[in-house]
């Protein structure tokens, strides 16, 4: 072998090295779980390859429709969950290679394009419709309002400052829904900030700090005035809706963060953990009344090699949980009234399942639809979007 | 598969994400100030294996005249050059090889680190949710840092510089640049021969800055803060070890050595004194023979 063939040898092969390293790094490959919705007997999934959404028979599981925007793009598009209200269904929709974020307004039963309103950043997290007023939440940290009959953006949604510049409530991203109720808009954004907004001008009432960034929205207790929201610190927190104050005497932490939006009950709240566990607390002080946790609950109080980002959810008289491996259980006072049988093929589940009287609804991360019996857990259909089966 | 991904995540991501969340809480939530600190702390503790490839590479060129003069001897024979050479390297104890041990060593660093910049700077739930699942449960105490600071100077760390353009391009050409260097302090005697280690040494010379620089662009610009601190600390090593000649590189920069099948680049006043020593008689038999074979060749056509 001459020393130029060998040189040449050792360049390509650094060449080599080069490219299939940059192609294992490259860009990252930008992702979302996939959002699932049920109205009426309707069921709203982002699912397919490309994902758009399909309108599914609650009943059966046939497609009643689909919608995707005309908008052509070759990167990967972001979907907010659907919400549906005042006649239309509501998606956020972000194309990661023009970066144009629009809210999009659709026909929930036709799926037809009814109007649209464009948004500075990513739109992750699912609008909330209230009183003709779509609200929505984006990663530059503005909350954005769209009024229905006028289909355009209201204004002082987003604040703009005197410079014409964009003037965000939150310093960091939004990842949660806007919760609306009594003429206040509550928002739990990644700034480690929950906000109260005046629902009809966005001015902002009140700021309360928590010690974590939030990615699920408050959940408000009206009787007694008070919003319960979990964070990436572990911690549940009781915000007076009033005032933004923090409830005295109030305190509970995970052994990991809490992601998903607490599901309040009776006397009782429920919210899951990454650490795994289902949490039954006392609303008034925090404390553990009991939690469920399907395998091994180690000395850190993790729960061995499961992971819950799925939200709980009241299945009339069971509380249905989704582990991220994909097991589906529902839970009674800690103790556990069925599973999933095991060796049902599945894949992960990040999405909240919704459920309706006697069915439950699970979106897999593979965008499979399962509607099971609430009662028994029992499989009454399945939906495979087209592009995958 | 499931294996070599928990292993990968155990002893290389996990450690270096957490070194990372570490060093960004006490560096007043800086994420490339963490970079620079991890950065040092990686060539601390790469040392033992730098050192030695450094000093190897001051010894290379302390042996240069002999390995010329091997090279006047046995410059026929081969196999008796490369005994004569492998005896040689022994006995000035030093490693021709040397520099591909810290090299490999550092193949996981770069992807363990290009690894942890993208979950921790995360933009979307899910590398987010990856995060979690990934620092160590007795540092939750790092929890609360989370989302991190992601910029320097406006610049996202996540990105790479072809999705930020403008000025971020400096970057790549910055590593390329200071990778150079480096290798050109590293390689300065290798480079000074004529033999298959200077040829490939010169080789590497050029091929690795580049290599760095497009890894650079392709690659989420945190990770550029890596190589450039990285560069910087071996060139003031190596600097200390072999001396600094090796920074006066416009004394030896000739564009024509950057083209691979280009005019053969003009030798410094140095190697070309150097060069008249030593291979007269073998460059001007290469022209002869040249020479004649141009000859045979027209005579064919002739024919």
């Amino acid at each position: 072998m001459t020393q130029r063939s060998r040189m040449l040898g050792a360049a390509l092969l650094l060449l080599l090295l080069t490219i299939i390293l940059s192609a294992c790094g490259g860009t990252p490959v930008a992702q979302n779980w996939p959002g699932l919705t049920l109205a009426g007997d309707t069921i709203y999934a982002i699912s397919g390859s490309p994902q758009q959404v399909y309108m599914l028979d609650a009943g059966n599981g046939t497609i009643s429709g689909t919608f995707s925007p005309v908008a052509e793009t070759k990167g990967t598009i972001w979907w907010s969950p659907v919400t549906v209200g005042g006649g239309l269904a509501f998606v956020g929709h972000t194309a990661s290679d023009t970066e144009a974020a629009t809210l999009y307004a659709f026909d929930p039963e036709t799926g037809q394009e009814q109007w649209k309103v464009a948004a500075e950043s990513l739109i992750l997290p699912a609008p909330f419709y209230a009183d003709g007023v779509v609200y929505f939440g984006a990663s530059d940290g503005c909350v954005y309002a769209a009024d229905v009959e006028t289909k355009r953006l209201k204004p002082g949604w987003p604040p703009i400052d005197d410079t014409g510049e964009l003037a965000c409530q939150a310093q960091e991203a939004i990842w949660a829904t806007p919760l609306v109720a009594d003429g206040r808009v509550y928002v739990a954004a990644m700034d480690h900030h929950v906000y109260s907004l005046d629902a009809e001008t966005g001015e902002v009432l009140w700021t309360s700090q928590v010690g974590g960034a939030m990615a699920a929205p408050p959940t408000l207790v009206v009787e007694d005035g008070v919003l319960y929201v979990g964070a990436f610190d572990g911690q549940l927190y009781a915000i007076k809706a009033e005032s933004g104050e923090l409830v005295e005497g109030f305190g509970f932490e995970a052994s990991n963060w809490i992601w998903s939006k607490v599901l309040a009950l009776g006397d009782q709240i429920f919210v899951t953990s990454l650490d795994g566990n289902l949490y039954a607390l006392d609303p008034a002080n925090g404390a553990e009344i009991w939690s469920y946790c399907g395998t091994v609950k180690e000395d850190s109080g993790r729960c061995k090699d499961t992971v819950l980002r799925a939200g709980p959810v009241d299945a009339g008289g069971s509380i249905i949980i989704a582990t991220e491996s994909g097991e589906l259980t529902a839970v009674v006072d800690a103790v556990r009234q069925w599973n999933w049988p095991s060796g049902t093929p599945q894949a992960d589940i990040l999405t909240t399942p919704v459920v309706s009287e006697d069915m439950i609804y699970v979106i897999l991360m593979d965008g499979q639809v399962q509607a099971l019996e609430v009662e028994n857990g029992a499989q009454a259909w399945t939906f495979t979007p087209p592009e995958s089966k | 598969m499931a294996g070599i991904t928990d292993i990968w995540t155990t002893f290389i991501l996990q450690p270096m994400l957490n070194a990372l969340l570490g060093l960004y809480s006490v560096l007043w939530a800086q994420f490339w100030l963490a970079i620079i600190a991890f950065t040092v702390v990686i060539r601390g503790l790469m040392t033992p294996l730098m050192l030695p490839q450094q000093r190897s590479a001051k010894k290379m060129q302390e042996i240069q005249p002999q390995l010329e003069e091997l090279k006047k001897k046995y410059g026929k024979d081969r196999e008796r050059m490369s005994q004569e050479q492998m005896k040689l390297y022994k006995e000035a104890g030093v490693n021709p090889m040397g520099g591909c041990l810290p090299m490999l060593v550092q193949f996981p660093i770069w992807i363990g680190l290009y690894q942890s910049i993208i979950q921790a700077l995360g933009y979307q739930p899910l590398q987010i949710l990856g995060l979690s699942g990934n620092i160590y449960p007795f540092l939750s105490s790092l929890w609360v840092q989370v989302p991190l600071n992601r910029y320097f100077l406006g610049m996202d760390l996540a990105l790479t510089p072809q999705q930020l353009g403008g000025l971020t391009y400096a970057l790549p050409v910055l590593v390329a640049f200071t990778s150079w260097i480096q290798s050109k302090m590293t390689t300065t005697g290798a480079t000074g021969g004529d033999g298959q280690a200077a040829g490939m040494g010169q080789s590497m010379t050029m091929m690795m800055p580049l290599m760095f620089g497009f890894f650079s662009l392709n690659f989420a610009t945190g990770l550029s803060f890596y190589f450039i601190i990285s560069n910087i600390i071996g060139i003031i090593t190596q600097g200390f070890i072999s001396g600094w000649e090796g920074l006066l590189f416009w004394k030896d920069v000739n564009l024509g050595s950057l083209l691979p099948f280009g005019q053969k680049p003009a030798p410094s006043q140095a190697e070309a004194s150097k060069q008249t020593q030593t291979e007269p008689a073998r460059s001007q038999k290469g022209t002869q023979s040249g020479s004649k074979k141009r000859k045979k060749k027209k005579r064919r056509r002739k024919r």
